[in-house]
């Protein structure tokens, strides 16, 4: 039996040991198997396929209403997607990450501390020399690298090139770079919110419940206070109090309040802290 | 002999643990010698599990502490897995992975390379449990048996100077017990077994010091010679026909016998004299043949195995608690 002085062994104990070894095991999950690529196929299909079905409209039917008589506003917005046709693409991707992309997120990430308690594999995996929060962490960074190489690089890679064959039109590429930070930064709210729920729940319910009402709440609550849409991240996406902050990135246009930026990243810092936290005083 | 603090590999003083008002352990103090196979011994529910849960950081103890490698249960808990091996109850692990990507998986806890030696241990490790044939394979599809095995070489993968195994042979047949006891016995060499069980013949068999445990509490902790000692009681088993009354009281009254016990067994008289002197033993046998009515059929010193030990612990902690 060859001892163990003859390998290179391991020596940190800190508050990250495991991390590695787990991340890497995440990361072979996503990109080491099928999984990204049926992740790009899904997303690819729903989004370049409904930005190809609203370029082949013409304005007026996409934007303008049933009647012969269109309101001032949607005059304008007629207006405006005729002057910036990138619009018609790019407003429908920030809809549907906010949405439809959140919803994905939040199906992706329900089983990834809870399926680990549940099934034993946390347990066994905790007998070994790792840090719980190494444990929670590498679940953070394999779930955020693999939703933010596949939902924003390769979609929105897809989606600009696409915009520039139907249109001609070039979008800078660092303010595009500027609008998918934001999209990555609005899932990431998700992504941390569900991991911090997985530590507290054992019921996959909760995990997804929450997080939905949070999605759809500024929709469905009447006359939400303005101070609560500024420090969630609803407004990164969408218009409320401010037009939604990656269309002013992407048009070049300032950004009217960093609020929103700045509360969401402090959001995901909360969410990771209590995880670790919470996760620290499981039991097995 | 419980040896110097110098020896010990883990070392509890009044370990508890409650779970929502109900003791599963009730101040354990134990000590477990460096290079022992430890047998932690039980029925279920005992706290088995529990305690070696608190010894590798997977619950927090309620009250009082422990030690590993000299490296405190709570604070220290990653230094001291480490330097331990660990196979659960029931093993978990992912079934989308191989029986070589688990051990990869394991071993790259431990080791950062050099890649090739850090496969070769792998190999050596399907080795030393027989899975080489299936080390490809998925283990979705193991049974109960390759998978303690599994367990055991996950267990191993890092020469672990303690070597923890909850029940590691109650899941599996005969063969698959046997094949698990020889495995820990070809490992003894190199580490130190705790491992807890509740199969008597398993400890009789390879343990050399042993804990017996019952409701959360110590009963006994001693080296398995010692504890099969017993109570240093000699006692003698006869197997009689004929008309026994008159020897009977003949045996009875001599001063080296303490206790004479006869019961009838199909038609036989069986006999079990305690003495207080083993030198007895020839002068035992003579007095009961000297009376011609009586034909001794059998003849032999009483052997305590573990079993009777352990009832007779369990029986004496409930009667103490009565």
């Amino acid at each position: 039996m060859a001892s163990n002085s003859e390998l290179m062994v391991r020596g940190d104990s800190s508050w990250l040991s495991g991390f590695t070894n787990l991340w890497n095991k995440e990361n072979r999950r996503w990109w080491g198997t099928r999984y990204w690529l049926v992740q790009l196929i899904i997303w690819a299909l729903i989004i370049n396929g409904i930005t190809f079905a609203l370029y082949q409209l013409p304005v007026e039917e996409t934007y303008g209403s049933d009647s012969s008589d269109t309101s001032v506003t949607e005059q304008s917005e007629i207006e405006l997607m005729t002057q910036h046709p990138e619009l018609i693409g790019l407003i429908p991707f920030m809809r549907l990450a906010g949405l439809g992309m959140v919803i994905g997120v939040l199906v992706i990430a329900q089983g990834a501390i809870i399926r680990e308690k549940q099934s034993g594999t946390a347990a066994w995996v905790l007998s070994k020399p790792v840090a719980r929060s190494g444990f929670v962490l590498s679940k953070l960074a394999g779930l955020g690298l693999g939703i933010f190489g596949v939902m924003c690089v390769l979609v929105g890679t897809g989606l600009y090139t696409q915009i520039w064959l139907t249109t001609g039109v070039h979008i800078p590429p660092l303010r595009y770079a500027g609008m998918l930070g934001l999209v990555f930064l609005d899932l990431l709210f998700y992504l941390t919110l569900s991991i911090m729920l997985g530590t507290i729940f054992n019921s996959r319910g909760a995990l997804i419940g929450i997080p939905l009402i949070l999605v759809f709440a500024y929709m469905i609550i009447p006359n939400i206070p303005s101070w609560l849409i500024a420090i969630m991240p609803w407004n990164l996406l969408d218009d409320l109090t401010y037009p939604s902050l990656a269309l002013s990135v992407v048009q070049g246009q300032p950004i009217q309040s960093f609020t929103p930026i700045i509360a969401t990243v402090l959001w995901c810092i909360g969410f990771i802290g209590v995880a670790i936290w919470r996760f620290q005083k499981e039991e097995f | 002999m419980i040896p110097s603090d110098k020896n010990l590999v883990i070392e509890t003083q009044a370990l508890t643990k409650t779970y929502k008002g109900v003791q599963a352990l009730s101040f354990l103090s134990l000590q477990v010698p460096q290079h022992s196979i430890f047998g932690f011994l039980g029925p279920n529910g005992a706290g088995k599990t529990t305690t070696i849960k608190l010894l590798l950081g997977l619950a927090r103890p309620t009250s009082g502490s422990g030690r590993v490698f000299g490296c405190d249960i709570v604070k220290e808990s990653v230094k001291i897995r480490k330097r331990v091996g660990y196979l659960a109850q029931d093993p978990r692990y992912y079934e989308y992975m191989t029986a070589r990507e688990t051990l990869r998986f394991t071993a790259n806890f431990f080791f950062r390379g050099p890649r090739r030696m850090v496969e070769e241990r792998i190999t050596e490790t399907l080795d030393l449990v027989d899975l080489s044939e299936k080390a490809d394979r998925s283990i979705k599809g193991f049974s109960g048996g390759e998978r303690q095995r599994l367990g055991i070489a996950q267990a191993q993968v890092n020469y672990p100077d303690l070597l923890i195994l909850d029940e590691p042979a109650a899941s599996l047949d005969p063969q698959g017990r046997h094949d698990v006891l020889d495995v820990m016995e070809r490992l003894r060499k190199y580490t130190t077994i705790f491992y807890s069980t509740h199969i008597l013949d398993d400890v009789q068999r390879v343990s050399d010091t042993v804990c017996i445990l019952n409701k959360g509490k110590l009963i006994a902790l001693a080296p398995i010679e010692q504890l099969m000692a017993g109570s240093g009681e000699i006692v003698y088993q006869l197997n009689t026909q004929g008309e026994i009354n008159q020897v009977r009281e003949l045996v009875s009254g001599m001063p080296w016998v303490k206790q004479v016990k006869v019961s009838n067994v199909n038609g036989h008289s069986a006999w079990e004299v305690s003495i207080t002197d083993e030198s007895m033993e020839d002068q035992l046998l003579r007095l009961v043949m000297s009376d011609p009515k009586v034909h001794v059929k059998d003849f032999g010193r009483h052997k305590q195995d573990l079993e009777d030990v352990f009832l007779n612990l369990v029986e004496e902690v409930e009667h103490g608690k009565q």
